[in-house]
């Protein structure tokens, strides 16, 4: 009992600073009006933490030099970054923090499906702003989110068509059983025929597989002359382990689309020597406003960072974003959405983006690349900018 | 055929993977009925502990003979300052090993990284085995998981804390009274445990990606294997990882991935239904 009565005292006053101090800092805050806040669920832990750093730190760049060049309608912006731990419900109850709590003027949000799916019903019944980049299947078209998501257009018909101009028509698809493994490998197929290439097999697997093995052998034995796996996060690394495992280096080519500097640590350097990707970005891309932009990274992570092309597509949109607020002359939603959908092209690290007002994607580059045996990534062919074709129809999209 | 006997070597990878991680979850489960959450991450330290054993020590085998006795360490360490103080509360371990869990994972991703790592592999390439190529690895992984389970079941049966151990098991009071040191067995069993799933991490380093995350899929599929299997018993843990790990393995060869999975959860189900101690408890 003296034990319970000695704990009495100091967990009230632990209770108390819990709910007083978050009261006091809003109280002894800067003040609704002094500031904007720009919102980011990110995924700091979780599943997908391998990807938060790179993203935070390009979201972070943008902001910092927005308020260097004077912030937005004379006010600092100020990033409220939230970890998701890569959960939908905690993804939804940040994205509700950020916009009932802090009053987020937009939200940055990240690339699962899974879980922009859930948070785009949020988005639509509160009427916030959206904002999200790198990669998708094509299916996200809605009016409140703007992203530079490279659609599959733009993300995966290169490497196709690189891997069926130079090593043979039979391809094999494997992807992650849900929306974005069965969405984008759908798209690719309809590209198959384009391409004069055949389907070898398709085969879908659970998230979280940990045995990769039976995969490998159907590939083996499918014949096929390349595949295109879409395997999400750290399965896609496992299947990878698997395929190179069984000796399949140099036999069946693999047609990467999501392979980057993030994942290349994970294999020994003569396994990861000489795999061929796709992507809108990579951190060797040789433009002028890369350059900069490294230099800036550099300036303030350290000399050997390098940026992911979701990184490079938040800082993107977080610019566009911030050049849409000063047109509009209000953070207000709507306003700010059709400034966005008038704006003109930006130049980003992986060259120009342009929005297409109809769909709210944009035009992007491509760029395939060789992993090298340092595990960086070497640029071979920029394919230059191209129209965004999203998937579901222009005609069901953008219902308020 | 040749597909079969590519199958059932997959299966068996798998399956004697799981059995060493469950057969570790299961002595500690059996003796003190304390259910570590905590033993995926220590097969995540012992793949971690070949990351760094490869940057100072002859490539991978120091890694490979250094991770369980560190990792055996390291469960020592935390029955001695946690596990310990909680017998009596088994509901309460759940929650402190939740929590270590979580304190090893993020402390790892804190000082390590959230990025991928690898191991040096120790042999490429492939051997003609049943009329088929199988990588060398593997069939290195099958055998070496084998003979660390014989000397575990060696340790059991034969040598003298075996006795003990399973003495306690049986019947704790009754042990205590014959003045076995049943604190002392207490140890030795949260070391072999935690010793086991640190190997099971450096065995598998070469061929699966390591990240503060990897022990989470391992976790659930060997706690699988030890409901299923039944705890506190070899044959069990053996049988449970056949079912879940080389059962899926080949299913998944032949039909869907995704209704092998279900199906084999529902075996799963009805033989709990049916033997709710585990195929191998009376």
């Amino acid at each position: 009992m003296a034990r319970r009565t000695r704990l009495l005292l100091p967990g009230i006053i632990l209770l108390a600073l819990v709910f007083l101090v978050p009261q006091v800092t809003f109280a002894s805050g800067t003040g609704e009006s002094q500031s904007i806040k720009l919102g980011f669920v990110n995924m700091r832990t979780g599943f997908g933490s391998i990807h938060g750093l790179h993203a935070y730190r390009a979201v972070k760049m943008a902001v910092d030099e927005i308020n260097a060049s004077g912030g937005l309608l004379g006010k600092e912006v100020i990033l409220v970054e939230e970890d998701s731990h890569t959960e939908v419900d905690l993804a939804l109850q940040k994205l509700n923090k950020l916009i009932k709590q802090d009053k987020a003027a937009a939200t940055v949000v990240f690339v699962f499906s899974n879980i922009l799916e859930a948070q785009l019903d949020i988005a639509k019944k509160e009427k916030h702003l959206l904002l999200g980049g790198g990669l998708n299947e094509g299916t996200f078209v809605n009016h409140y989110l703007f992203g530079a998501y490279a659609q599959p257009n733009q993300w995966i018909y290169p490497i196709m068509n690189w891997a069926a101009k130079d090593k043979g028509k039979k391809a094999y698809l494997i992807g992650s059983d849900y929306a974005w493994g069965r969405g984008s490998l759908d798209a690719a197929k309809k590209h198959l025929p384009d391409i004069g290439a055949t389907l070898a097999g398709e085969d879908y697997y659970p998230l979280g597989t940990t045995d990769w093995a039976p995969a490998v052998q159907k590939i083996k034995d499918s014949g096929a002359d390349w595949i295109l796996p879409m395997v999400a996060g750290n399965d896609y690394v496992m299947f990878l382990k698997a395929f190179f495992d069984f000796g399949l280096k140099g036999k069946i080519t693999v047609a990467n689309t999501i392979f980057n500097e993030e994942d290349s640590p994970a294999f020994p350097p003569d396994i990861r020597d000489g795999l061929m990707t796709g992507a809108t970005y990579f951190t060797s891309v040789p433009t002028a406003e890369n350059k900069a932009f490294l230099e800036k990274l550099r300036a303030q992570f350290g000399k050997d960072v390098f940026m992911t092309n979701f990184g490079e597509a938040y800082y993107d949109m977080v610019m566009m974003w911030a050049k849409a607020v000063k047109t509009a002359g209000t953070t207000q939603t709507e306003p700010v959405i059709k400034a966005l959908e008038a704006q003109g092209p930006f130049l980003g690290p992986q060259g120009k983006l342009t929005v297409d007002p109809k769909t709210h994607a944009y035009y992007m580059n491509s760029y395939l690349g060789k992993v090298n045996a340092d595990g960086s990534i070497s640029v071979v062919e920029s394919l230059g900018e191209s129209a965004p074709q999203p998937v579901v129809s222009t005609d069901a999209r953008i219902v308020p | 055929m040749e597909q079969l006997a590519v199958a059932i070597l997959n299966g068996l990878t798998l399956t004697m993977i799981l059995s060493l991680i469950a057969l570790g979850l299961a002595v500690i489960f059996g003796l003190r009925g304390v259910i570590n959450l905590a033993h995926g991450e220590f097969f995540m330290l012992g793949a971690y502990a070949v990351v760094i054993s490869d940057q100072f020590l002859p490539k991978y085998w120091a890694g490979l003979l250094l991770a369980p006795l560190l990792i055996g360490a390291v469960g020592w360490v935390v029955e001695r300052l946690v596990i310990r103080h909680l017998y009596a509360k088994p509901l309460d371990t759940l929650l402190a090993t939740l929590g270590l869990s979580i304190v090893i994972r993020e402390g790892v991703r804190m000082t390590g990284g959230a990025g991928y790592k690898y191991t040096s592999v120790p042999f490429t390439g492939n051997l003609h085995l049943l009329g088929v190529d199988y990588p060398v690895y593997r069939l290195f992984l099958i055998a070496i998981t084998a003979a660390a389970f014989l000397l575990v079941l060696y340790f059991f049966l034969f040598t003298k804390y075996g006795v003990q151990i399973r003495a306690s098991i049986a019947n704790r009071e009754i042990a205590g009274a014959l003045g076995i040191n049943t604190s002392r067995v207490d140890q030795i069993v949260f070391i072999i445990g935690s010793a086991l799933a640190g190997f099971a991490g450096a065995i598998m380093s070469p061929i699966i990606p390591l990240s503060p995350n990897m022990g989470v899929d391992f976790f659930a599929k060997s706690f699988l294997v030890v409901i299923v299997g039944g705890v506190g018993s070899f044959s069990g843990a053996l049988a449970g990882a056949g079912l879940i790990g080389g059962g899926e393995s080949i299913l998944s060869s032949v039909i869907r991935p995704i209704i092998a999975q279900a199906f084999i959860l529902l075996l799963a189900i009805v033989v709990i239904r049916f033997r709710p101690y585990g195929l191998f408890r009376k």
